[in-house]
């Protein structure tokens, strides 16, 4: 083990001395300061550490990196061809789903599908695939991009390709409001990047005006539970006079197609348009896209009408990044939804769902609800407590009176379950909701929930739960699972 | 008994509306008036008992100030004469005298009262806040990027315990004025604070009030107090 690793050093020191005496002064003077070859050294040295460690790949190497060289982005050598995803809800999706299809068809591409999606995170990815020179050992990239951090990004990185998911409400603390986002967005993303938009997000499909484009978009299907009740709509009036928008349809919160009833705003005419959709029940979808007059069908790892915008988002992308129909629609038919997002477990005609939703994002949450509102005799499990302010703080419950708890009032919800130290007040969010107060058990303890759980006339139970509560949800699955096994 | 609901397309941010809701369920009897943007405020055609507004965005708060100042006179009216007013989150900037913003300009807003917003787009400020009105606890957050100036000694909301007032070295929150109460706190300040919602229903002419879910209410009220008492962090 040693002798491995002393070999990587000799052979980091090697390279250095190598560009040394090759490039001269160029390489450690012209154009890049040495402080990034210095930081270069020390992300690439951090790296080696974590592998010798056994640890998985982080922000820390970007985090070494831009500490010492904080513009260390504008030096680095970027590959020749990138594709980023930004947005509220689906980008970690999107980002999977591209990278998965291009690596099928034989594109290595640097990627920080890690989860690394901020500065630091990003610097680790184009790190970890750069030589010691600072140039890219790969041809192709995808990064998913947090929108909040398009000022310390787009400033460095041009994307040829950006797709916008959506743009809807978020983390209070850190996104404050749509708009302030939206404005982040416009304002930093590169004039020369071809943007792929939601043609049904009023907010999203309005970014840098002047910029090469493409939609995408989805019908309103036969048979689709329109959810036109939302809390929350992040635009209610026309941009341009202010006055009431008239919808086509509105599938939730915002999105939908929609026009102004005054003035000639509407949404744009997506190039790329889910037409049709059958869900299999396999926990995917064959899909009908129209495109230039023509008819694509692919069959998508979506279990969800709101997930599939995810899936033509992908495929708008990678058809106008190049990638032909038979290669997207092969590659698709591949793919499956990373199981910690989505996970089922069938015992004794009695299911167990596992659904991600991002916390303190009213509108992910909301998503999540809605799955639970036509399941038959239905119980919930919610642990949707911030992990993190849990720890240091008391956490701003704002956020769950812009959820649509109000959809859990439904005669085929027969119990939810509250498990975490803010579950006092969700309690009362469910009340103001109108759910009775017989249906509704708390506990300050997320170990606790399955316990208070009564399978007798459960067919479904749901856990939804949070990216960082993740081990209460396995711990929690685990004696859920075991009661349903013990369970007649 | 009328509540009328100001702007509450734009004003509901940050769980605004759950203070609606709340009332709702407090006052099951009372008329809600949901005037929209291009509406003429209902406390101009008529006389609710209760005016409320919550949080909205930066450039929405410029378009009310314009929407409103037209009735500025009808609002001081209101604030003398002792309606029932709420203003939440950064909806007590328009009655202030201005709002500066990074650039060194000003939006003038209605000039009710002699304040003045600073407003920082890469400053926010997020705390929460643990004060006491009429000897009761007052908990709340912030989640902003204003500062609020101006001299609230003698016409304070509430004084502070844990976090801030009206600015990073205050520590006297929002202004109260007769029955007029306006707070940088968002969200639920209603549904967290069940004792201050029952002093409203009481001005509001309701006998012995009982806000809604009471147990449960007072029971999480007191958890939070404990809670924003011991936590190590503000934010």
């Amino acid at each position: 083990m040693h002798k491995k690793n002393d070999i990587i050093f000799s052979c980091m020191f090697f390279q250095i001395c190598f560009n040394y005496h090759f490039y001269g002064v160029d390489y450690i003077m012209a154009k890049k300061p040495f402080r990034f070859y210095f930081a270069l050294v020390c992300g690439k040295l951090t790296i080696e550490l974590l592998k010798l460690l056994r640890k998985r790949a982080t922000n820390f190497p970007g985090s070494v990196v831009l500490t010492l060289c904080p513009d260390f982005l504008k030096y680095l050598e970027k590959p020749e061809k990138i594709i980023a995803v930004t947005g509220t809800n689906g980008k970690t999706t999107v980002s999977n789903m591209l990278l998965d299809i291009l690596t099928d068809n034989g594109y290595d591409c640097t990627n920080n599908n890690f989860g690394g999606n901020v500065d630091t995170g990003i610097t680790a990815a184009l790190l970890k695939d750069s030589t010691l020179s600072g140039k890219p050992r790969k041809k192709y990239c995808t990064l998913e991009i947090d929108e909040r951090s398009a000022v310390r990004i787009y400033p460095y990185i041009h994307p040829d390709y950006l797709i916008c998911t959506n743009l809807t409400r978020d983390s209070y603390k850190r996104n404050a409001h749509v708009e302030y986002i939206f404005d982040i967005l416009n304002s930093n993303i590169p004039d020369q990047t071809h943007l792929i938009l939601n043609a049904d997000d009023l907010i999203s499909s309005s970014l840098k005006k002047d910029n090469k484009r493409t939609y995408f978009g989805m019908e309103a299907f036969e048979n689709e539970q329109l959810i036109d009740n939302n809390i929350i709509r992040d635009i209610t009036v026309c941009p341009v006079c202010d006055s009431p928008l008239s919808y086509d349809f509105l599938r939730y919160n915002h999105i939908g197609r929609a026009r102004c009833t005054k003035c000639d705003f509407c949404s744009p005419v997506p190039d790329f348009n889910t037409t049709e959709r059958t869900f299999t029940p396999d926990g995917r979808a064959d899909i009908k896209i129209s495109v230039n007059g023509n008819t694509e069908e692919y069959n998508v790892p979506c279990e969800n009408t709101i997930n599939l915008y995810n899936a033509t988002a992908a495929i708008a992308a990678l058809r106008t990044f190049g990638l032909s129909y038979e290669q997207v629609s092969e590659s698709f038919r591949k793919i499956s939804v990373v199981k910690s997002r989505f996970d089922t477990y069938e015992k004794n005609g009695r299911t167990l769902k596992c659904i991600l939703a991002k916390g303190q994002n009213p509108v992910a949450c909301s998503h999540a609800l809605n799955t639970a509102r036509s399941t038959p005799d239905t119980a919930v499990i919610m642990i949707w407590d911030d992990f993190f302010d849990g720890k240091t703080t008391s956490e701003n419950t704002a956020w769950i009176y812009d959820v649509d708890f109000e959809f859990l009032d439904n005669d085929n919800i027969k119990q939810i379950i509250i498990a975490g130290k803010r579950s006092p007040d969700h309690l009362l969010r469910l009340l103001i909701a109108g759910i009775p107060r017989e249906k509704i058990k708390f506990t300050e303890h997320e170990e606790d929930a399955a316990e208070l759980l009564d399978l007798d006339g459960i067919k479904t139970t749901y856990i939804f739960f949070d990216l960082y509560t993740d081990h209460y949800k396995e711990i929690i699955k685990e004696k859920v699972k075991e009661k349903m096994n013990n369970a007649d | 008994m009328q509540i009328e609901i100001l702007f509450p397309e734009q004003c509901s941010l940050f769980g605004d509306s759950g203070n609606v809701r709340y009332l709702k369920k407090c006052l099951p009897d009372a008329e809600f008036i949901h005037t929209s943007l291009n509406d003429t405020p209902a406390f101009v055609t008529g006389s609710p008992d209760m005016i409320y507004m919550g949080a909205c965005t930066e450039k929405n708060q410029e378009k009310i100030i314009k929407r409103l100042m037209p009735y500025k006179e009808q609002l001081r009216d209101a604030i003398d004469s002792g309606k029932v007013m709420l203003f939440t989150g950064n909806a007590p900037e328009i009655f202030f005298e201005y709002i500066e913003k990074d650039d060194g300009s000003k939006t003038e807003a209605l000039g009710l009262f002699r304040f003045h917003a600073v407003q920082r787009l890469f400053e926010r400020h997020n705390t929460l806040v643990l004060g006491k009105f009429m000897n009761r606890e007052i908990l709340g957050f912030k989640t902003q990027f204003t500062q609020t100036y101006g001299d609230n000694s003698k016409n304070f909301f509430c004084s502070v315990e844990r976090g801030d007032g009206i600015n990073k070295q205050s520590m006297l929150e929002g202004i109260h004025v007769n029955n007029f109460f306006a707070t940088s706190l968002v969200g639920p300040l209603l549904v967290m604070n069940p004792y201050f919602t029952e002093y409203l229903m009481e001005k509001l002419g309701v006998d012995n009030p009982q806000c809604a879910f009471r147990e449960d209410s007072i029971n999480a009220y007191n958890i939070r107090i404990k809670d924003f008492r011991s936590c190590k962090s503000l934010h």
